[in-house]
């Protein structure tokens, strides 16, 4: 069941969801959607020395490297950072958030953005406390110029049936201010497929 | 020196400048800065050096290292870099110290060394600007306030109490502080009104007269005064940090006062306890500047970081005392996070570590923020 502007309102009011800074609440707030901004920080993808981006521990350690295929950038809030056709860049949203154990929040591009090329589809989990992270790929055929600061991503509030506890395991991303790169080499299930498929190629 | 080094070092930095000519900044100030440097630059290679004299090539070389420090610094400074968090902390604190504050600009360079935090003076209080206005007719409105940080540490928190303290000798500097503070002594001591109790904080004059050690009087009282004017705004944090990076020095230096006698020193202010050195210290910077060493933070009570959240800061000294509210935090049992949380695994501190620094950055982020958005939110509705 999604969230409705008063319950969205109230859970506010109460410091049960926390969205700091708000800066204009009746703009934002939707009858069932919340609006949020674009924040400052960004790792723009770039093309490194490396060939490819690995996920898996078979090969070569550098390509696992995943700083060396994004670039650190900041803005303020009211500048632009201009985005290349098929560029994927790592943003958050200006506002951080922590959001109640029973509700997750589905977050999607605002038509107005993904009418432009630009799309974003993800879950935040109940219980999440940070920035949201936002990963844009331009899928247009021209450069998009975006404004920091504007409302750019809307989410829905979904009530679950129950608690969820967020941290009823270790974390990788938390209170998360910045975009942070993969974390996927911490899987451990990784380093299981890797002795796998060592013992598979005879490999030490 | 003659022309042809002189060409030489122009060539070096023609090849420095081809990257920095391109830097894009977030302020009007450093703009026009940078428009300044480009017409200097373009003056200059305009310029004959093989027709200049001994002296004017001297000039003119010493023209060329302004060029180099400002680059160094203001590349620091671009907009994908800048930690305009904790810039705008010691740009609150300018502030309250110098009422022409508009005509400077704060900036970093990042260097290499873990705690090689300082205060560059040589734009500052140069002669370099008049320089360019005497030969090139170019007024720079604003100078360059430029502060070494530690490339590892610009989003350290904890540790950038220090930033506070190296912006105190820039005060330091302006004021003659420190130089006032050292001549009063030795007057003092000839005239006989000496105090015993100032031996325990300069041990090294005890059988000595100031006057031979007259360098290392202006290099102590200096740091006492930046130690000081830290702790107006971050507290008894300051003093947490000494100990850390001095790791408790039981000994002065001819630069430094001992680590234990300058955090006592700052322990006092806090409490509100005076003494000789802090009598002639608040005496003589309301002399010199006008202005007062007293606490300037303001204290909130909160446990929004312990409930993994930012802050919600509402004026500028309010924003200082997260630094103090982050330091009360690393110093306190760790279990509260836990708790709070019910996390069902404990932190690791350098997760501990992530947390307070994050949200501290998060604090001054939003503040900048809101209060931005509250300026033009007016100006665009009018």
């Amino acid at each position: 069941m999604y969230l409705q502007v008063e319950e969205i309102r109230n859970l506010i009011d109460k410091n049960d969801l926390i969205i700091r800074p708000l800066l204009d609440i009746d703009s934002q707030l939707g009858e069932m959607t919340f609006d949020f901004r674009l924040g400052y920080d960004f790792l723009v993808s770039i093309q490194g020395r490396e060939a490819y981006i690995d996920t898996s521990f078979n090969n070569n350690e550098s390509s696992r490297v995943f700083e060396n295929f994004f670039h650190k950038t900041r803005r303020r809030p009211g500048e632009t950072i201009l985005l290349h056709p098929n560029q994927k860049v790592l943003a958050t949203s200006l506002e951080y958030v922590k959001i109640p154990k029973d509700v997750c929040l589905i977050l999607n591009t605002r038509s107005s953005y993904s009418r432009l090329g630009l799309n974003l589809s993800t879950l935040v989990q109940p219980g999440y406390c940070g920035c949201l992270s936002f990963e844009f790929t331009n899928t247009n055929k021209v450069p998009i110029n975006l404004t920091i600061g504007s409302r750019i991503v809307q989410g829905r509030f979904a009530k679950l049936a129950s608690e969820s506890n967020y941290f009823k395991n270790s974390r990788k991303y938390l209170c998360q201010v910045r975009p942070s790169l993969s974390a996927i080499t911490e899987d451990k299930d990784l380093q299981i497929l890797n002795s796998y498929w060592k013992d598979l190629n005879h490999q030490v | 020196m003659n022309n042809k080094l002189l060409q030489l070092n122009f060539s070096q930095l023609e090849s420095a400048w081809k990257k920095s000519k391109n830097n894009l900044y977030s302020d009007t100030k450093k703009i026009s800065y940078h428009k300044n440097l480009v017409d200097l630059f373009n003056k200059m290679k305009a310029e004959d050096f093989l027709g200049l004299s001994e002296i004017e090539t001297v000039e003119r070389s010493r023209v060329i290292d302004f060029f180099f420090i400002s680059i160094t610094f203001l590349d620091g400074s671009t907009v994908s870099q800048i930690p305009f968090e904790i810039i705008k902390c010691l740009e609150e604190a300018l502030t309250d110290w110098v009422d022409e504050h508009d005509d400077f600009i704060i900036v970093t360079s990042l260097v290499k060394g873990i705690n090689a935090f300082s205060f560059d003076t040589r734009l500052t209080f140069g002669d370099y600007y008049i320089i360019i206005e005497e030969t090139y007719g170019i007024k720079f409105e604003s100078k360059l306030i430029q502060i070494n940080v530690p490339e590892t540490l610009t989003r350290d928190y904890l540790a950038n109490v220090a930033l506070y303290h190296e912006l105190g000798h820039f005060i330091d500097r302006k004021y003659r502080i420190s130089e006032i503070l050292t001549k009063k002594l030795i007057f003092d001591f000839r005239a006989g009104k000496f105090h015993i109790k100032f031996y325990d904080y300069f041990p090294f004059l005890k059988g000595a007269d100031p006057q031979t050690f007259v360098n290392v009087l202006f290099s102590h009282f200096s740091e006492y005064f930046c130690d000081l004017f830290a702790a107006q705004y971050v507290g008894k944090s300051l003093g947490i940090y000494l100990d850390y990076i001095t790791k408790g020095n039981p000994n002065h230096s001819n630069s430094h006062p001992a680590t234990s006698v300058r955090v006592d020193v700052v322990s006092k202010f806090i409490n509100g306890e005076n003494d000789v050195l802090m009598d002639e210290i608040l005496s003589v910077v309301v002399l010199a500047s006008r202005k007062e060493l007293k606490k300037r933070y303001k204290e909130f009570s909160s446990t929004d970081f312990e409930n993994l959240i930012p802050v919600e800061i509402n004026s500028a000294s309010e924003l200082h005392y997260l630094f103090v509210y982050g330091w009360n935090l690393w110093l306190s049992d760790w279990n509260e996070f836990q708790k709070v949380n019910e996390m069902a695994f404990p932190l690791s501190p350098n997760q501990i570590y992530e947390i307070i620094n994050n949200l501290i950055e998060k604090s001054i982020g939003n503040y900048i923020v809101k209060t931005n958005w509250e300026k033009y939110k007016d100006v665009s509705a009018s």
